[in-house]
């Protein structure tokens, strides 16, 4: 009687092929759920919302009582004009959630992140 | 062997794919008073498109854009006519058709009122106001009705009543995210979502939308819900621009029965709709009317809502959310 060959379900290769794709899913998952920076900045004035700036791009918007900076994704405030300078010495913000605010000027700024519970504030 | 060159062919299929496959883009700005921004999702850019769309719809439909026929109209005396072009005729025709539908909870003719009380833009410092008299409130009133002018079939508008002047910022933000939608679903975006000052247009795929808590929390915002592909949510409410005086709040949204800030028990109304001008009129309307009547209005009209009581009750039609401030409870 001729003896059967062992049933073989897996090869090398197709573990490693497995172990590859695995791996890639994995990275991919913990790159959109770990990070929890925001995408964009808001800037409040007076509480009406006065702009969106998307933390992507590096740019400076002069608001006359302050300068408001966007680098390397995140914000932070230069040359405040008022005195305690406290929006100036809070330094950078760039996770969902925070804000700078500057009570002289009524200016707040806060990230917002599209990866939150929701996309969108009507 | 052949297991590395399926490998590498994979890859190389990945590679090509993403290479031609639709990238997120964003445009931002300012129009009609309000920030505007879109993020879309397209092989080619449509920014110069959407800009041009909506400084187009600014330069008709903005009160205070020079030489639009707002601004004409509302210069002009009794008796003088000017002339509408089709899409400033469609548009001014469908928002005296809603005032109608709404008793004119939602008038495009509240502009006196507005200027009297001090909510016209661009004067938006709300500290030091001071509410007008009584006897003001009243002889303006003689102002406010659709009856001031007449608008035909072929586009010509007369002011009839004397110092009668139109606004349409109540709904024209719903119409500008609706126009910027359709230009998204005719360009081929594959996704796509539309915010011109507060309202929203979804395109191509579901968004999940907060609504802001009327009178601040702690929560990011009061609740959420779905804006379903092609449609478009707007929401007014008494927090937006107002003031104190004694310790009473005085809101923008005025009804043009009382001449006075709504008082309805309504604080906050989100309306939602595929016709962005109904949604963002029905927002202001359902305000002015409060819970009873504005709901019936916007059954009838065929939209989705859900308001904010001041005795902190969500209440929805044809609508789910999900709560995110305790603060409220839905009822």
């Amino acid at each position: 009687m001729k003896s059967a060959k062992p049933l073989r379900l897996f090869r090398i290769w197709d573990i490693i092929l497995l172990a590859v794709i695995l791996a890639l899913l994995g990275a991919g998952l913990f790159l959109y759920f770990a990070s929890s920076e925001g995408d964009y900045a808001e800037i409040y004035i007076d509480g009406e919302k006065y702009m969106t700036l998307s933390l992507k791009k590096d740019r400076e918007v002069d608001l006359d009582a302050l300068t408001v900076v966007v680098r390397n994704g995140a914000v932070h405030v230069e040359d405040p004009a008022c005195k305690d300078k406290i929006c100036e010495k809070r330094g950078e913000i760039r996770k969902s959630g925070e804000s700078i605010v500057c009570a002289p000027a009524r200016v707040v700024i806060r990230i917002t992140g599209k990866k939150g519970e929701v996309e969108a504030i009507t | 062997m052949k297991r590395i060159a399926a490998l590498l062919l994979l890859f190389a299929l990945g590679v090509s794919l993403a290479a031609c496959s639709p990238k997120e883009k964003r445009v931002e700005g300012f129009s009609m008073g309000s920030d505007y921004y879109v993020e879309y999702f397209s092989s080619v850019s449509l920014d110069s498109k959407i800009r041009d769309r909506l400084s187009s719809i600014e330069g008709s439909f903005s009160i205070r854009a020079e030489g639009s026929f707002l601004s004409k109209i509302n210069e002009s005396s009794k008796g003088e006519s000017i002339t509408l072009t089709e899409e400033e005729s469609e548009v001014l025709k469908r928002c005296f058709e809603l005032a109608g539908k709404s008793g004119e909870a939602f008038s495009p003719t509240l502009y006196p009122l507005v200027e009297l009380w001090g909510f016209n833009p661009p004067d938006y410092e709300m500290n030091g106001k001071i509410p007008p008299d009584e006897q003001r409130i009243q002889a303006c009133l003689k102002k406010i009705s659709t009856d001031g002018f007449s608008l035909t079939e072929e586009g010509a508008l007369t002011k009839i009543n004397e110092g009668a002047a139109l606004d349409l910022g109540g709904a024209i933000k719903g119409y500008a995210a609706e126009q910027v939608r359709d230009l998204l679903e005719e360009k081929g975006a594959t996704e796509a979502l539309v915010y011109v000052g507060g309202t929203i247009a979804a395109v191509g795929r579901d968004y999940r939308i907060g609504v802001t808590s009327p009178r601040g929390s702690q929560a990011d915002y009061a609740f959420s819900f779905s804006l379903s592909a092609g449609e478009i949510c707007a929401t007014s409410g008494d927090y937006e621009r107002c003031y104190f005086y004694q310790n009473k709040r005085y809101h923008h949204i005025l009804n043009g029965k009382t001449g006075y800030p709504a008082d309805s028990g309504i604080i906050s109304a989100t309306i939602i709709s595929e016709d962005g001008l109904l949604a963002d009129a029905l927002a202001t309307a359902v305000v002015v009317l409060g819970e009873e009547k504005g709901l019936s209005l916007v059954r009838s009209c065929g939209a989705k809502a859900a308001l904010i009581t001041s005795d902190n009750r969500v209440v929805t039609s044809r609508l789910e959310i999900i709560l995110k401030d305790t603060c409220y409870e839905v009822r």
